[in-house]
């Protein structure tokens, strides 16, 4: 379980940088189909990131930890349900914002 | 620059008019040699540019499936009044469309003629990675991506292709790429349409290839199962891509649609005598 929750934590983490990387860099590439890869990957991240805060909720003890981690894991399609074009940047924001909640409130409970 | 097109016969010797919609990014470009083909057989052909494909490019962000089913329910019903018979048609996206109208309008479709449906998008040509499409379609990656218009292009006539690739290089028939929202707008249509199929009643066309790189046979499949009309007829084309409209099999293609509105609604004899001499 405890390598669980480094890995949860490190696909959060390398989440939130891709996505910085690919708004800063790799979005002003005019190699469309080398954006298409590195957004495979991004979303594998994410994809991780949800499949291992699923599986820690699942066999985790204590059900306030357990209900919060299955919340933020299941964020990305929270937010991606209200989402929209005009307002991506804030619906961005918003899920780097729980992201990092989430590593903060894993973190907290592994060094408790 | 507009690339609507209306083909009416000047004499108003047409009772039918047939509808078309294009495909998901593309414009009624891609069906004007199709229309045109109708025309000469006597039927009046539209086809306008669907919300969100016209001159802003922007547009195709923002633009939700229910524009679409707007803009084509109002075309069908203003046809409807003007016409004894209505025929729909459309490739893509287009053919989805014409599906949704024949659920919506199912007592006024004369017929469906549903080229490369695209309800699921599981052709050969999407990469390995294609699994995380519906984790990306779920969550904010959808404004991040587009998805790139690539080799082959829906086409499988490489001297056809070569023209294509030149068009698209000069954004003169189509977007590039498909942004990852209109896609979710079209599976989200698609859903609405699988679910209402049993609602169509109207005789149906459905013309697949089975080597389609976009989408596979199992959407046409899917139609044709489901669909609740008696009178319909499915086929596989074998040497063709997507774009069935422009690729080895097109003739074929036109042909059998003019066969399929011509049982459902044959013209005169005099009418087809004025349709030559026009």
């Amino acid at each position: 379980m405890f390598a669980l929750k480094i890995l949860y934590m490190l696909c959060g983490i390398l989440y939130v940088i891709s996505v910085i990387f690919h708004k800063t860099y790799f979005s002003k590439l005019k190699d469309n189909v080398k954006i298409s890869n590195y957004l495979a990957l991004v979303a594998s991240f994410l994809l991780l990131y949800i499949l291992f805060g699923l599986t820690i909720s699942l066999f985790e003890k204590g059900l306030f930890f357990r209900t919060l981690l299955f919340i933020f894991s299941i964020s990305p399609f929270i937010i991606g349900k209200f989402a929209n074009y005009e307002k991506e940047k804030l619906f961005t924001l918003i899920q780097f914002i729980v992201i990092i909640l989430s590593v903060t409130f894993v973190l907290f409970y592994l060094v408790r | 620059m507009s690339l609507d097109f209306e083909l009416i016969h000047e004499d108003n010797s047409s009772k039918t008019a047939v509808l078309l919609f294009h495909g998901l990014t593309g414009s009624p470009f891609e069906l004007k040699k199709y229309g045109l083909h109708l025309f000469k057989q006597g039927f009046d052909v539209y086809a306008d540019c669907l919300p969100g494909h016209g001159d802003k490019v922007s547009e195709i962000y923002t633009v939700k499936y229910t524009d679409w089913t707007d803009f084509a329910s109002g075309k069908f019903a203003e046809l409807n009044k003007k016409y004894e018979n209505v025929f729909v048609s459309g490739l893509c996206l287009g053919a989805v469309l014409a599906l949704y109208i024949g659920e919506k309008y199912k007592n006024e479709v004369k017929g469906i003629i549903s080229l490369s449906t695209t309800l699921y998008l599981d052709g050969w040509r999407l990469p390995f990675y294609s699994f995380l499409m519906p984790l990306a379609l779920s969550t904010l990656l959808r404004f991040y991506y587009n998805y790139p218009e690539c080799e082959p292009h829906g086409i499988k006539n490489e001297k056809t292709r070569a023209v294509v690739k030149k068009l698209l290089a000069k954004g003169d028939v189509g977007m590039n790429d498909f942004p990852m929202t209109s896609i979710y707008e079209l599976l989200k249509l698609s859903k609405v349409v699988i679910r209402d199929l049993k609602d169509a009643v109207s005789p149906i066309l459905i013309i697949h290839s089975k080597d389609d790189d976009l989408t596979s046979t199992r959407s046409a499949k899917v139609v044709y199962k489901n669909i609740s009309s008696t009178d319909k007829e499915f086929i596989t084309l074998y040497d063709s891509y997507h774009m069935v409209l422009y690729d080895n099999e097109k003739e074929f293609v036109f042909n059998k649609s003019t066969e399929f509105i011509n049982s459902h609604c044959p013209i005169k004899s005099e009418d087809k005598e004025l349709v030559c001499s026009h």
